[in-house]
């Protein structure tokens, strides 16, 4: 079997997870946080189950790394754990994760010399001089959540962004935040992401139209 | 050629898309589109796209488990701040002192960090005097270099872990802080940073002082949460 075609069936195994935006049973955040920072792990860990599939969605894509996204969850949840002091309740329990696990993965992306690697990679690929799908980053193994061939696509060619774009990519486009929130978290000027932003746009459609 | 016959420019497609354009420029667009095939195709290619990127899945799961690793990590966590030395009623009194988190304000951050290096000099000065005439004298030359006690190396360890951690969470944000904010926090690390010290070294030469192990402990503990509140200031205070 190709590494192309392994990589996809992979991928096509993979199932999409339940949305949890939550029914009727659903325990409010501010009880769940209360009784998590009274120690009640196991608080904690509803809200884990609750929020694990939203957070890792995240760190996968901004990563494009099925080993470093798994790492940044579990960092995450760590940090939320730590924090949850800080949690006033007035903004959702959803948001706040978010929020914690976008600085966890910029954090990351800052020190982590290895991310150097991929940029020469990335760029490469984004020039045409090869790289084709066989050098994608590291979905292999990972539950991605799939309906068609053209899903896989996309979320492939997203992983191959660079590293840059493909942050703005993924926080404007899938994740909905302003560009001025971006610059805020990134503190890259708005001009520079929205030049980003257009980059990733451009290399997803050459990428999807090959 | 005139203006009306150039292709639209990449930029003003997403610009347009984005809902950018002032209404000039998106009727002057929205002419050309109509007139042009090219830029009308390239305006319906970034449209499926961004269409198709609203229909990916916002939830995604790993390909195994990972509450077991994350719960392990919470435990060593609820050890770090709650160390191994002093009993149960001790480490329920730091978390809860902790998650009071009672400084409010980065002026009364510095006047603790500075009332904390305060007493802990006298402390550990009045502690040093008492064990005066039975101190250990620690061989200079060729002897085995003084230690921790076994059981503060371990507590001592999680805290500098989780410290070093902190600081990397603060120091990435930084830049987004009031430059004053940031001045006081530092000098606030300094000075718990000079009471560590100072408890260190006296443990160091008195290991079997547990009164030692608890200020060191505290200090720790005082600049993990220092260190905790600055990492979650938001931007600009």
């Amino acid at each position: 079997m190709s590494p192309t075609l392994a990589r996809k069936r992979s991928i096509e195994s993979m199932t999409a997870v339940p949305p949890t935006n939550g029914g009727p049973d659903r325990e409010s955040d501010a009880a769940l946080v209360e009784r998590a920072r009274s120690g009640d792990v196991s608080a904690f860990e509803h809200v884990y189950r609750r929020e694990v599939g939203r957070v890792y969605a995240l760190c996968l894509r901004m990563t494009g790394d099925a080993v470093r996204a798994r790492d940044l969850t579990q960092s995450v949840f760590v940090r939320a754990w730590d924090r949850l002091a800080s949690f006033r309740g007035d903004s959702q329990l959803s948001s706040w994760l978010h929020r914690i696990a976008v600085n966890e993965v910029l954090i990351e992306a800052r020190t982590d010399r290895r991310r150097q690697a991929r940029v020469v990679l990335a760029e490469d690929h984004a020039a045409g001089s090869g790289g084709a799908v066989e050098d994608a980053p590291a979905y292999s193994g990972v539950t991605l959540p799939v309906d068609t061939e053209s899903r896989i696509d996309l979320e492939r060619a997203i992983s191959m962004l660079p590293p840059g774009a493909r942050t703005v990519f993924v926080l404007h486009d899938i994740e909905g935040y302003r560009h001025e929130e971006i610059s805020r978290m990134t503190g890259s000027a708005e001009g520079t992401l929205r030049a980003q932003l257009h980059r990733a746009r451009k290399l997803l459609m050459e990428a999807l139209s090959r | 050629m005139s203006r009306e016959l150039e292709h639209i420019e990449f930029e003003e497609l997403n610009d347009y898309l984005d809902g950018r354009l002032d209404s000039h420029a998106t009727t002057r667009l929205e002419e050309h589109v109509r007139a042009c095939a090219q830029c009308s195709a390239e305006l319906d290619e970034l449209r499926g796209l961004l269409s198709s990127v609203a229909l990916l899945p916002r939830t995604m799961l790993p390909a195994d488990d990972i509450w077991a690793d994350l719960k392990t990590s919470i435990d060593e966590r609820k050890q770090v701040t709650l160390p191994v030395v002093g009993g149960a009623a001790h480490r329920d009194g730091l978390a809860k002192a902790s998650r009071r988190n009672s400084w409010r304000t980065q002026a009364f951050m510095a006047v603790a960090a500075v009332m904390l290096v305060v007493v802990s000099s006298a402390v550990t000065t009045i502690l040093l005097r008492r064990g005066e005439k039975t101190a250990v004298v620690l061989p200079e030359y060729g002897g085995a270099a003084p230690v921790l006690p076994a059981s503060f190396r371990v507590a001592e360890g999680k805290y500098i872990t989780t410290i070093d951690e902190l600081k990397v969470a603060f120091e990435a944000q930084r830049g987004s802080l009031n430059p004053q904010t940031v001045r006081t926090v530092e000098h606030s690390l300094t000075v718990i940073d000079s009471a560590i010290s100072e408890a260190r070294d006296a443990l160091l030469a008195d290991p079997g002082n547990r009164t030692l192990v608890d200020l060191l402990s505290a200090s720790y503990q005082r600049k993990l949460d220092l260190l905790r509140r600055s990492s979650e200031l938001t931007p600009r205070t």
